[in-house]
């Protein structure tokens, strides 16, 4: 049965006028479960079985409430998962323990007692608790369940970063998503994000106090709840006379994927698993040469992905231009488009802010009011302390970050 | 071919916004002066501006506007005529104060029976994207209105001279003129 997503594409412009040279077109590639569709499934759409791994670093600078914070919210996500569901529970410092072996969730009051004796100690050594997580996914790992890995990390790790990254980059080739969660100010964002984006998973997530810890846990299980369906890959091809730009994931939040993404022809991402009642969205920017007045397909895209039976299913949407020879009034433009366009760019102009100043020191970038704009006060007020020759902490940089990306989600 | 923005960054045509200062782009005024007026100029081959090299000055052609700065928008309340007037800032909250949630909206609609018509404390925002004005409805509880029709969630939505907005049941009419 088709039809489990909608795939649509929609143009900044839809109309543009013929220059006599390439022009820059944006496409917005939006995915979207559909929920009457998933209504109509098993009795009030059941979900599909959980396999997971909560791999968690208690190394000495875990003590005291951020530990016990976190152990209370991995209490929680136990509490809330069932006998058809697996969790294992991996820790780790400069070594790796696996408190819960994977197991259906069965007895809860046993699983709890075991997360409970966690206790913290030691250095940091993230690839070896990844490593051993991998190990507990793959007992139950199944295209008919949904396989995440939840990292939680509170500081950088020791010399193991590239093991990290090569870990997450089997996690991706196996279906397996990795969910990096940062609690405190001291860990790498660089390393946690690219771990997620890597694995079909997503950048990491900021647990700014320990208190937080348990509303993050929580949201984790429900989007892994809410999975309707798994591995999605985009495909975007691109007609003759049409080039690759760039990409940029706009929702669930806002992510730059690289020049890795792009190639002459197609433009190729994973985007994982897709959730009931939240998008995927990509905004491509594409180079199209000039045209005559008439009506073009300048690209096509394509999500393949699996359904709940572990049968793939495709979506198509084409991507269709119009060149007309007069001009195009500018409130042609579709307002959605731009306001992805807009949060887009203004993310990535703070990231640029934001590497800038983790490298020097300094800040010589120069936003644009309209960049600004678009950001909460509090970003704002930072930033502004920053382009002011102020100083930030390494809290304010994650807030600035974790807030930036989810641009697209709020006003 | 390229667009300059007014600090004479170099952006392929086409651009929305600014690679380097995330300026607004192509911006230039189609409603406010001249309305149809060859808007394609600044981008059109026949401009002087043909040479490879980059201006080093602002691009004589439109000086693109950081925020509408000509027109000056207002938000007129039906029932009591009260203006408020949007300029000086790039984007207008509308809704109730609440100082216990530390909600101050810039057009606080208390005042203008916001409470007994179903203002909710952040109700709609306006912002202006190059010369085009934008409302978007906040998730409010009681919706917006443009011109009678509801607006959806979350959604921005163009908004021009003499139309009429609904915030709850609070009237007003937006003019730029």
């Amino acid at each position: 049965m088709a039809g489990e997503v909608t795939l649509t594409c929609q143009m900044g412009r839809p109309r543009v006028t013929t220059t006599g040279s390439p022009q820059l077109a944006y496409a917005l590639v939006e995915a979207r479960a559909n929920s009457a569709q998933a209504a109509m499934g098993a009795a009030s759409a059941a979900r599909m079985p959980l396999n997971l791994a909560l791999v968690l670093d208690h190394s000495g600078s875990m003590r005291g409430e951020k530990l016990r914070s976190v152990k209370d919210a991995v209490k929680l996500v136990i509490d809330h998962m069932n006998a058809n569901d697996t969790v294992s529970v991996v820790v780790f410092d400069d070594n790796v323990r696996v408190v819960v072996p994977a197991q259906p969730v069965r007895d809860r009051e046993l699983l709890k007692a075991a997360v409970d004796g966690i206790k913290d100690g030691g250095g940091t050594s993230m690839s070896l608790g990844m490593n051993v997580g991998m190990t507990e996914l793959r007992k139950n790992a199944s295209p008919h369940a949904v396989n995440r890995m939840i990292l939680l990390t509170d500081g950088a790790t020791y010399g193991d970063a590239d093991r990290c990254r090569r870990i997450a980059d089997d996690a991706g080739a196996s279906g397996i998503g990795i969910y990096p969660l940062g609690i405190g100010a001291d860990w790498e964002e660089d390393l946690l994000d690219n771990i997620g984006q890597r694995s079909s998973g997503l950048p990491a997530e900021f647990i700014r106090r320990p208190e937080d810890a348990l509303g993050i846990f929580q949201q984790q299980l429900q989007s892994a709840e809410s999975v309707a369906v798994r591995n999605a890959q985009l495909t975007v091809r691109l007609y003759s006379g049409v080039t690759s730009r760039r990409a940029v994931r706009v929702l669930p939040i806002i992510s730059d994927l690289g020049p890795s993404v792009l190639s002459d022809t197609h433009v190729t991402i994973s985007l994982g698993d897709i959730e009931r009642d939240t998008p995927q969205a990509v905004l491509l920017e594409l180079m199209v040469e000039n045209k005559p007045a008439g009506v073009f397909r300048i690209a096509q895209a394509e999500l393949s992905y699996e359904l709940p039976s572990g049968e793939r299913e495709v979506s198509r949407s084409d991507a269709i231009v119009t060149f007309i020879t007069d001009p195009v009034p500018a409130d042609e433009a579709n307002p959605q488009v731009m306001n992805y366009a807009e949060k887009a760019n203004a993310h990535r102009l703070v990231t640029r802010v934001l590497d800038e100043y983790k490298s020097s020191g300094k800040v010589t970038v120069r936003l644009n009011p309209s960049v600004t704009r678009v950001l909460d006060p509090e970003t704002q007020r930072l930033l502004d302390q920053l382009q002011a020759g102020g100083k930030l902490s390494g809290e304010d940089i994650k807030t600035i970050g974790s807030k930036t990306r989810k641009l697209t989600q709020q006003f | 071919m390229s667009v300059y923005c007014s600090q004479g960054h170099e952006n392929p045509d086409g651009s929305m916004f600014c690679d380097q200062c995330g300026e607004a782009l192509e911006a230039a005024p189609v409603a406010a002066s001249a309305p149809s007026d060859d808007y394609d100029a600044p981008t059109s081959p026949a401009s002087a501006a043909q040479v490879n090299t980059p201006p080093v000055a602002p691009a004589p052609v439109a000086p693109a506007p950081v925020a509408p700065a000509a027109t000056t928008a207002k938000l007129v309340i039906k029932d009591d005529g009260a203006e408020f007037p949007l300029a000086g800032k790039s984007e207008y909250l509308i809704g109730r104060e609440d100082p216990v949630s530390n909600i101050y909206p810039d057009i606080d609609l208390t005042p203008h029976k916001g409470e007994e018509h179903g203002v909710s404390r952040m109700h709609a925002k306006i912002y202006a994207q190059g010369s085009q004005y934008l409302i978007e409805d906040l998730n409010s509880t009681n919706s917006t209105y443009l011109n009678r029709q509801k607006l959806a969630a979350k959604t921005p939505t163009p908004i021009k001279d003499g139309d009429e907005v609904r915030f709850g049941k609070v009237e007003a009419t937006f003019a730029t003129a």
